[in-house]
């Protein structure tokens, strides 16, 4: 694995930012590009591009058995790794390149404020608008409340303060979260995560070939799964909970683990209900329970569950979701700056748009 | 109107044609119970094209809202703060909606801080200054 700076990166285009964190990818991996014959990579958030693995591809001198786009938008790179499992297992290909990269801080950013559809002409624009809808009703429902989803965010910003790498290295409190202003009641600004440019990849392949190429410490992919509740926002029946369920129960059964084996968890947080919610449908807690599992350090360094050490979406960068992978790489290494006493079992969620879409990674020896 | 031009009408046009006459109309399929908005061209739960439109009573209740303090299109700045709501017909379909003071005839803003998600609230097809009709739903006045 390997990823570039995070933050502000202007001038760099994104197959410039995916060559760098790929061939960061491989110098760890300790293998050269021409093992590669299948290259996954999603299409920059901000701006679509046709055939972008095969862009990206000619930049990186290969031509792979196999390159291609999935949209799952910030599913995606768990879903590319999804794939280069299944496609190594059925011999398609040897090993996989999975990679992403950004700019929307210093290019177009236009992607993250599209109006949704006629229903613009209410106002109802961007993602902060359709999280904070989700965040009223689990608020209105459960009982949640703002200062427990500050919790969430005073978590990954304590994190990303300890992280060289992170863009946002400032911690907060949940009194400095109360104060940050109000930008869709009932999301305050930190509750909403970064906007960020970076680049991130990973190196996939069979656990017998890592060895044969004496690979140093490779992490085992115990398991992975997928549910997409697709609909949007205005169709859906219950805001509170998606297939985010079937998504970990498919994972954890591929793994064979339950949510009480899990070490260490790297959970999708573009809004800090994103985070919450996940808590619930991975089984860390009940429907509705994920405001109180979340309170008095929980879900910080030596809490029930740590989540987000390297920072999160919230904090390190707001990418989605290759960070939250390489992170549990790392824990599961034991090499992450916020390590986790023995961590041998962590888990990885991606998500994209207002929860439409989910995959899941069980990372772990 | 001719049989060429309802063909070239999507349930879209059909939608937005009924609320510039003052209704707010949803399609029912006519091989099963679904009721359903936005308008499409088949049912989402049978498949079938064969549906018609009934036209809403106007009661329906608040699943949940928001209230945008920030600007992220353009033509709300002077709207600020405003609220976007979804709500679920008695009928059934959902839509998005902004809600409006019961009192006022044209379009205010309303006092929400005791808003409650399942309070009831009333159609008021009615127009922001300067935008089209829209679909608003009244919420009871504050006392
Ligand atoms: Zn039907």
């Amino acid at each position: 694995m390997g990823h570039t700076a995070f933050g502000a990166l202007p001038g760099r285009s994104t197959i410039s930012m995916n060559v760098e964190a790929c061939r960061a990818a491989l110098q760890d991996a300790g293998i050269e590009k021409d093992l590669v014959d299948c290259v996954l990579v999603k299409f920059p958030t901000s701006k679509f591009e046709h055939m972008y693995g095969h862009k990206l591809s000619e930049a990186l001198g290969l031509q792979p058995k196999i390159t291609g786009v999935m949209d799952q938008a910030g599913a995606s790179n768990i879903g590319h790794v999804a794939i280069a499992a299944m496609a190594i297992e059925s011999g398609q290909c040897d090993v996989a390149l999975i990679s992403f990269a950004d700019n929307p801080k210093s290019g177009v950013r236009s992607a993250y404020q599209q109006a949704q559809g006629d229903d613009a002409a209410f106002g109802w624009i961007g993602p902060p608008g359709g999280f904070a809808m989700v965040a009223r009703q689990h608020m209105e429902r459960y009982g949640t409340t703002s200062e427990q989803l500050a919790e969430i965010a005073v978590t990954c910003r304590a994190h990303g303060a300890n992280n060289p790498n992170a863009q946002l290295r400032r911690p907060i409190t949940v009194a400095d979260h109360q104060a940050s202003r109000m930008v869709v009641d009932p999301l305050h600004r930190d509750d909403c995560c970064l906007v960020s440019d970076g680049g991130a990849a990973i190196v996939v392949m069979s656990a017998e070939r890592a060895r044969q190429l004496n690979v140093p410490d490779p992490v085992p992919v115990l398991g992975f799964g997928q549910g997409h509740t697709g609909w949007e926002v205005r169709t859906r029946p219950d805001l509170t909970t998606t297939q985010a369920v079937v998504s970990a129960q498919t994972a954890f059964a591929m793994a064979g683990v339950s949510p009480k084996d899990i070490d260490v968890a790297q959970l999708y947080d573009c809004f800090t209900i994103c985070l919450l919610i996940t808590l619930e449908s991975y089984g860390f807690c009940p429907p509705g329970h994920g405001g109180k599992f979340v309170e008095g350090g929980n879900i910080g360094p030596g809490g029930e569950l740590p989540v987000n050490t390297s920072g999160g979406l919230l904090s390190e960068t707001g990418m989605p979701g290759m960070q939250l992978i390489i992170e549990a790489v790392r824990q599961v290494r034991g090499t992450s700056v916020n390590q986790v006493k023995d961590a041998a079992l962590a888990v990885v969620s991606n998500q994209g748009g207002i929860m439409q879409t989910h995959s899941t990674l069980v990372l772990g020896r | 109107m001719s049989e060429q031009a309802a063909a070239v009408r999507s349930p879209r046009d059909e939608y937005w044609a009924a609320i510039e006459e003052g209704s707010l109309r949803f399609q029912a399929c006519q091989e099963c119970e679904n009721r359903w908005l936005p308008p499409r061209d088949h049912c989402p739960r049978c498949l079938s094209g064969r549906f018609e439109w009934q036209t809403a009573g106007g009661e329906a209740e608040v699943m949940s809202w928001v209230i945008y303090h920030m600007e992220y299109g353009p033509n709300f700045h002077d709207r600020l703060p405003y609220n976007v709501a979804l709500v679920r017909l008695v009928e059934g379909p959902q839509l998005i909606t902004n809600l409006v003071k019961a009192s006022s005839d044209d379009p205010e803003e309303p006092d929400l801080d005791s808003l409650k998600a399942g309070e009831r609230v009333h159609l008021r097809i009615a127009r922001w200054p300067d935008g089209p009709l829209l679909p608003l739903f009244a919420v009871s006045d504050r006392t």
